[in-house]
């Protein structure tokens, strides 16, 4: 085979790897490479129909959905939760416990005491993607995940 | 801002909540965020490219060997010298030599805390990862910084002083033991990050470098410092195959620029390469799949019939994790054996055959394309932890360099960024083996199209280590 054939067969191959890219890369994102940039630019009103749009249970009408977290003898309820949230988006989490503690959420670095008799609240911006742990201090234990997706 | 102190100290009980529960590995434990798994479509995507490109490359590969000839030539200007002069050569080894103490004294003195003691972070994070990825590019640069090669040379200077003479001989290194020294090495490190639960914390990272130097002092001892660096010092070993792939290299005392992956070309096929690289694909295959749902299914059954026994459940998870670890060595071994009996049995008659291992060096760019995948996060993450780790190594409230107070800054790349650098890693990587394959089945076989057919059961193997790289950054915390 000739070089000529040879850069064009290369040739080739580059064009169906780009449209096989365009084809499947869903079309949410705009195309290129431009990974940081959108949670900047989420608009707030979508951001209110996502979280409104959550299958969450709707005891009480109040807007914002808050991810419910119990803990009893020093363990969650239900085992370790998964909370997503888009990156941009705001994370609503609440907690509930039998007895006193501190509760900390790796990479966001956020600590909140919780206790008998009160909720505890967290609620931020969540502009750090990637899966992070939220775990109850001293004992250690996994409380849950949050997970940020682009 | 809070004082990162007291985050820090979140790790303190992990180590007994992981006794009742299969923790991730430790060099992902010490982490405080996990990576999310790439989309399909992104999976599906990178596969298909792979299977096109291989295709592809079949037919646009050179017909003349490329990367066996041993081009290098000299940097130009004094750089090449000053870098290998003797005086940079004892400063480097010295600095080798004392961040080995650092990590025995952190380790051992230090807080027992994973994330907080200075030990685990530089071993598991920037030593052994991070220098995969500096060896690849700029070559061999642990040979510089090696502590026992620089201790022993040291030993040796004196011993020659003091003995006013040489000192005898070493034992000629036995060419049967190979690389097998440096496997069991590799793959007694990875043991103790991936399965040995809480054992592979501060302190255990700090007995087992005390426990692998005395081993090496005496083996250097036995066959001579550069012997055993050579051959048997798993590390030294390690990133030495990975520094083929850059494009720097030392001859006598100049450095000097090769064609990049040139350098695999002369990886001799020494007892034990195979089964070295092995250890090197099959351990971070672990890694990735023990983060996966297929593990997850597997391991409670496993360990309930580990513990029905008689074992308590600790032992039960340490078992279940190292059966984990050495199946997913076994099955890469294989399948690369399987590739290898392909190729004999295609290439048949007229030329003879080739020795199982002729192929085995393109494996290396597989082995970084692993490593890079799966690790790229921790040591960008990670890896930061460094900077204040390096003020407080022992996890007492020091602040040796004022910048015990920093923190993790989780923001430098984002999620796509993220997914689309490993893609690259996995498919570059594949490309590359392809490329060092091709090029010895042309020295093997002459022309290249008896060296293309030859090829096909070997690009079989490739796909599926690269399927199976996807397949492991899809499956991971899905």
């Amino acid at each position: 085979m000739s070089n000529a054939a040879r850069l064009g067969v290369l040739a080739v191959v580059a064009v169906v790897a780009a449209i096989a890219f365009v084809a499947l890369r869903p079309s949410a994102g705009n195309p290129g490479q431009a990974p940081p940039q959108p949670a900047a630019q989420s608009e707030p009103s979508e951001t209110e129909r996502k979280a409104e749009a959550r299958p969450r249970r709707e005891r009480r009408p109040a807007r914002p959905q808050y991810a419910r977290i119990r803990i009893r003898d020093g363990a969650p309820v239900g085992g370790v939760k998964r909370i997503d949230v888009d990156s941009g988006d705001t994370a609503r989490i609440e907690i509930a416990s039998d007895a006193a503690g501190e509760i900390h959420l790796h990479g966001y670095d956020r600590e909140a005491q919780v206790g008998p008799g009160r909720l505890t609240r967290l609620r931020f911006r969540a502009d750090l993607e990637g899966i992070f742990e939220l775990e109850l201090h001293g004992p250690g234990t996994k409380l849950a995940d949050l997970r940020v997706e682009p | 801002m809070r004082s990162p102190r007291s985050l820090r100290a979140a790790g303190a009980g992990a180590g007994a909540a992981a006794l009742a529960w299969p923790s991730p590995a430790l060099g992902h434990g010490i982490s405080q965020r996990a990576d999310l798994p790439i989309p399909e479509w992104l999976f599906i995507w990178a596969a298909g490219l792979v299977l096109i490109g291989s295709f592809a490359a079949l037919a646009v590969l050179w017909p003349r060997p490329k990367l066996e000839q041993r081009e290098w030539r000299p940097l130009p200007g004094p750089l090449a010298r000053v870098l290998t002069a003797r005086p940079v050569e004892v400063t480097c080894g010295l600095a080798g030599a004392l961040l080995l103490v650092l990590v025995i004294w952190s380790g051992m003195v230090g807080e027992q805390v994973v994330s907080a003691n200075f030990a685990p972070t530089f071993v598991y994070v920037l030593f052994w990862v991070g220098l995969v990825l500096v060896s690849s590019l700029l070559g061999d640069v642990f040979r510089a910084f090696n502590p026992w090669r620089a201790i022993g040379r040291g030993f040796g200077f004196l011993a020659r002083h003091a003995l006013r003479g040489a000192p005898p001989a070493p034992l000629p290194y036995p060419e049967r033991l190979g690389r097998w020294p440096a496997v069991a090495a590799l793959l007694a490190f990875t043991w103790l990050e991936l399965a040995s639960q809480e054992a592979g914390g501060p302190r255990g990272v700090a007995f087992a470098a005390l426990a692998y130097s005395a081993a090496t002092f005496v083996a250097m001892a036995l066959y001579g410092v550069e012997a055993w660096i050579e051959r048997g010092e798993g590390f030294s070993v390690y990133f030495n195959l990975f520094s083929r792939l850059s494009p720097f290299e030392r001859r006598g005392d100049r450095i000097g620029l090769r064609r990049p992956l040139s350098g695999l070309a002369d990886v001799d096929a020494a007892p034990g390469t195979v089964a070295l690289l092995a250890v090197m694909i099959g351990t971070v295959t672990f890694d990735g799949a023990s983060e996966g749902a297929l593990w997850q299914a597997l391991v409670f059954p496993l360990m309930g019939a580990i513990e029905g026994l008689g074992l308590s459940p600790v032992a039960s998870v340490r078992v279940a994790f190292s059966i984990g670890l050495v199946a997913c060595v076994v099955l890469v071994y294989a399948l690369y054996r399987l590739g290898a009996a392909g190729v004999r049995a295609a290439a048949g008659g007229a030329k003879g055959r080739p020795a199982a291992g002729a192929f085995t060096h393109s494996l290396v760019p597989i082995a970084l394309a692993y490593v890079g995948a799966h690790y790229l996060t921790l040591v960008a993450f990670q890896g930061q932890a460094i900077i204040y780790l390096a003020s407080d190594p022992l996890g007492r409230g020091a602040n040796l360099f004022g910048t015990a107070g920093r923190s993790i800054d989780f923001a430098l790349i984002g999620a796509n960024a993220i997914w689309y650098a490993q893609v690259a890693f996995v498919v570059l990587g594949h490309v590359a083996a392809l490329m060092v394959a091709h090029d010895r089945a042309l020295v093997l076989y002459g022309d290249g199209r008896a060296a293309t057919r030859s090829q096909v059961p070997m690009l079989a193997v490739m796909v599926a280590f690269t399927t199976l790289a996807l397949w492991l950054l899809s499956q991971a915390n899905a």
